[in-house]
């Protein structure tokens, strides 16, 4: 396969696809997965989610916090077309959401929402979450649950039937 | 916990000569002790050739029948409660009731005894006349003592029958009743135990046949034998036919695996200190999730060092991102390699023909393009693919996820 179609595919994946899988462990070594939505930052090479704090999830990655994540696209009919990227990474940091936000959470939480427009949305009655990150600081008020996991991204697997080619999302060309 | 025993384990086990003995042991013990006391008594007092077989047929048949019943009470004693509330809860009250400090085999066996005797008495012991002429107090004694023998056994069989058929049902109507766990769920794993041991008490019915012969000449107790026979295969029936229909799975759990075409392999590589998640083509039965990789995959090599796995089946709805519907597994993961597959034999087979049916596009495609595929992927059993088999420990579903709200 060309690198180039790779690398657009890949983009494409992580970009389009609303659902990926979240692998994690806890210390015994028992692995847990879940369906999550998702950001990939192609600038940073950051992974978002939002997960509740008191989740299976979260208090596996605070034991064993390295991660992995795929995102897929299946075909029924054909195998040689079924394709997906593997992350693997580590846990940077959780942000309380009902905090103050720094510029960088809130540039991610704003990148989120836009890709789940009408998916997820603040529980303030009348607002999207959107509308609510725009506000700025003066809407996190409220102390809940809820935490933006932050994970850096430090290998990726992409495969596409029996092909498969592993490398460092540095290397990920970035358009102009 | 006391040990609870039946009725004649507690005889048996005060008997100074036989508490030290092994079941079988013990058995043999029995049948040469009341074999001796039976030719004792041809000895001293005339009995007809046909008593003497009769009664030799009858002392074999009830050592065979404590023989049976050794081996299925430390059995029963042995099986694993199941970790669903409602389905334990059976389960302990099965085993309560069969190993009761009141011994309620016992009473049914007193009730069956006295039955006969009054039947004795109210025909004149027309029967005992019929075999051996005119009876002695002595050979009426030891009559007594072998039809005492005879009722304990039925009521034995009979309770552990009834008992069987309650707990079949009752486990049963649990299962229909929980259509969507959106708990966790346990699979009942010892299903395939507890019909073994349905199988060895329905070999009481089989053993009772001697008692058929011996009750041809007196249709009353004849009657009543068939009677026995036939509740035995009655009971067990309805015992077999609920454990059938509970081996199978959740019916929407079920109904998701066999539409899911993908399915997700989570594990964790304690070398690399990081999970691993892949997609799988997969197949199921009731108690595993079966898939197929390549013998050089990292999953093999994880699962020879850290069998704990888990896995998700998900249908993605074209209608909307919310209308996910989801089965998690968690499980301990096998490589089904070559040695193994020869001792599971046919189920092997079995395993394989699985995916032919649920994947015959793949296939095809496969063997159609055999030569562009690298060896991983060529449909090679044990040379380039292997099966690896999860065991589920347990399981949870959910139905169309709710939409995420950020409380801020």
């Amino acid at each position: 396969m060309n690198p180039a179609d790779v690398q657009e595919d890949l983009r494409r994946l992580l970009e389009e696809e609303n659902i990926g899988y979240l692998c994690t462990s806890d210390s015994s070594g028992t692995p847990h997965i879940a369906p999550m939505f998702f950001y990939y930052s192609f600038d940073t090479h950051e992974l978002f989610f939002i997960s509740d704090r008191k989740t299976r999830k979260v208090s596996n990655l605070l034991e064993v916090n390295s991660l992995a994540f795929t995102v897929d696209i299946r075909d029924r009919e054909n195998p040689f077309n079924n394709r997906g990227v593997l992350l693997r990474g580590e846990l940077v940091k959780l942000t309380d959401l009902s905090m103050e936000l720094s510029e960088k959470s809130r540039g991610a939480l704003r990148l989120f929402s836009e890709k789940y427009q009408g998916f997820i949305d603040a529980k303030i009655p009348g607002e999207s979450l959107i509308q609510v990150v725009e506000k700025g600081e003066s809407a996190f008020i409220r102390s809940f649950q809820d935490v933006l996991v932050t994970v850096s991204i430090y290998k990726i697997t992409y495969w596409k039937g029996p092909f498969s080619v592993v490398f460092d999302p540095e290397k990920i060309i970035t358009p102009p | 916990m006391k040990k609870q025993l039946w009725f004649y384990e507690k005889l048996y086990g005060r008997l100074p000569f036989l508490s030290k003995a092994e079941p079988t042991e013990a058995t043999i013990l029995i049948l040469l002790l009341f074999e001796m006391i039976a030719l004792g008594f041809v000895a001293l007092i005339e009995v007809p050739l046909v008593a003497i077989l009769l009664g030799t047929l009858m002392i074999f048949m009830l050592a065979l029948w404590t023989e049976v019943a050794s081996f299925i009470a430390p059995n029963i004693r042995d099986v694993s409660l199941p970790r669903n509330k409602e389905e334990r809860r059976i389960m302990k009250r099965y085993k309560e009731l069969l190993f009761s400090e009141d011994n309620v085999e016992l009473v049914i066996a007193l009730v069956i005894f006295m039955g006969l005797i009054a039947y004795y008495v109210s025909t004149d012991w027309h029967y005992f006349i019929f075999w051996i002429g005119k009876p002695t107090y002595v050979i009426l004694l030891f009559g007594l003592f072998i039809s005492w023998e005879v009722s304990y056994r039925v009521a034995l069989s009979l309770w552990t029958a009834l008992l069987a058929a309650w707990r079949s049902l009752s486990l049963l109507m649990i299962s229909r009743r929980t259509k969507v766990p959106s708990t966790r769920y346990f699979p009942y794993k010892d299903i395939q135990r507890l019909e073994r041991l349905d199988r060895l008490n329905l070999s009481f019915a089989l053993i009772a046949v001697p008692l058929y012969l011996a009750s041809l000449a007196d249709p009353f107790l004849n009657a009543v034998v068939l009677i026995y026979i036939a509740a035995l295969f009655l009971l067990y029936a309805v015992s077999a036919v609920s454990l059938k229909f509970l081996k199978t799975l959740p019916r929407n759990i079920n109904s998701l695996l066999s539409r899911a075409d993908i399915g997700m392999l989570g594990l964790y590589d304690p070398e690399k200190k990081a999970p691993h998640l892949t997609p799988v083509a997969f197949t199921h039965d009731p108690f595993n999730i079966y898939i197929v990789t390549s013998v050089v995959s990292k999953k093999i090599k994880i699962i020879k060092n850290n069998p704990r796995a888990c896995f998700l089946a998900d249908l993605k709805d074209e209608r909307g991102l919310l209308r996910q519907e989801a089965v998690l597994i968690k499980g301990n993961a096998k490589v089904l390699d070559f040695l193994e597959s020869v001792r599971i034999g046919f189920k092997m087979l079995r395993i394989r023909r699985m995916f032919r049916d649920k994947y015959p596009q793949y296939v095809e495609m496969y063997q159609k393009e055999e030569n562009r595929v690298p060896l991983a992927w060529q449909l090679k059993p044990f040379i380039s693919r292997l099966v690896v088999k999860i065991s589920i420990d347990s399981m949870t579903y959910w139905d169309k996820s709710r939409k995420i709200w950020i409380k801020l």
